[in-house]
């Protein structure tokens, strides 16, 4: 289920292997600047109180986990492992009660951090553009699958607390849908 | 005949032989219709729908407050009553009644009606 998804999503933003490659390029940046985009990440989610309260006490550890995520944007490796983790991602979030809202916000920071890195080290225009692009491809990746990953948790739980099987409560919101 | 034909016979027979109960359909636990008799003005599919999710309520709170094997689901408006019962483990009937309904009636041919349903769902 998790595999074909992830086949949508890469055929839908026509990941290929060109992006395989310059992602992979883009490995030493993220080494030299991962640990100042993951600090920067922290700060900000650190000035949130509703983002504070979920990272209290365990930042140090979150960075750790943090900047092994970055590392695999950019491992060139985009197999069942890797879309895998991203749906755990997904599901440790929704456990840990971090909102959706908060999620898509985490990941335009990330977006924004990383691109500026990368047109900081890339000097060539043709190329930094087509690195850009690529990163911007494996981000919206991670972020369609942790998304899918939430919306599956919430419904299952749904589904578990008012006994609806997962087709009737499909059956429901199309039927909302077709009524709005 | 088709088991969704007998279906529909069988809950046509339950509307014109007990005067209280006024329509009623099959539905499954998904909440699609498998057989109605319902009037021509109700949406069939919303009402499947609603039916298969009041039935799952009513046996999660069956449950969760321990109130032994469920049994039937009851709304009451005042133009009459909607009763929902088992049918098997994939089913649902749900029944409209007249708002002065015999309910021990009721509940009779309905609990007869479900398990004859049961059956021809097999």
């Amino acid at each position: 289920m998790t595999r074909t998804l992830f086949t949508e999503i890469q055929d839908f933003l026509s990941f290929g292997d060109d992006d395989r490659r310059l992602l992979l390029a883009m490995a030493p940046i993220i080494e030299r600047h991962g640990a100042d985009i993951t600090a920067a990440f922290y700060a900000v989610l650190g000035r949130n109180p509703t983002t504070r309260a979920l990272i209290e006490g365990r930042v140090d550890r979150l960075k750790a986990t943090h900047q092994r995520w970055m590392s695999s944007l950019v491992s060139g490796d985009y197999g069942d492992a890797w879309s895998d983790s991203q749906i755990r991602i997904g599901n440790v979030h929704v456990m840990l009660g971090i909102s959706p809202l908060h999620v898509e916000l985490t990941f335009s920071l990330l977006r924004d951090n990383l691109l500026a890195a990368v047109r900081q080290e890339v000097a060539d225009g043709a190329t930094c553009l087509a690195s850009q692009r690529a990163l911007v491809k494996v981000l919206d990746m991670s972020l369609a699958l942790v998304n899918h990953a939430y919306a599956e948790e919430r419904l299952n739980r749904l589904s578990g607390f008012t006994g609806f099987s997962r087709k009737l409560i499909e059956n429901c919101i199309n039927k909302t849908a077709r009524a709005a | 005949m088709s088991r969704s034909a007998n279906i529909t016979k069988l809950i046509k027979n339950l509307a014109s032989t007990t005067p209280d109960i006024e329509a009623s359909a099959v539905i499954d636990n998904d909440g699609l219709m498998i057989a109605s008799a319902l009037a021509k003005d109700v949406d069939d599919d919303a009402v499947a729908a609603m039916s298969a999710a009041l039935l799952g309520i009513g046996e999660r709170i069956v449950r969760e407050l321990r109130r032994g094997e469920f049994e039937m689901v009851m709304t009451k408006g005042d133009q009459g009553y909607v009763i929902l019962v088992r049918c098997g483990r994939e089913a649902v009937l749900s029944v409209l009644t007249t708002p002065s309904a015999k309910i021990g009636l009721v509940f009779l041919d309905l609990r007869r009606a479900a398990a004859e349903v049961t059956k021809l769902l097999g």
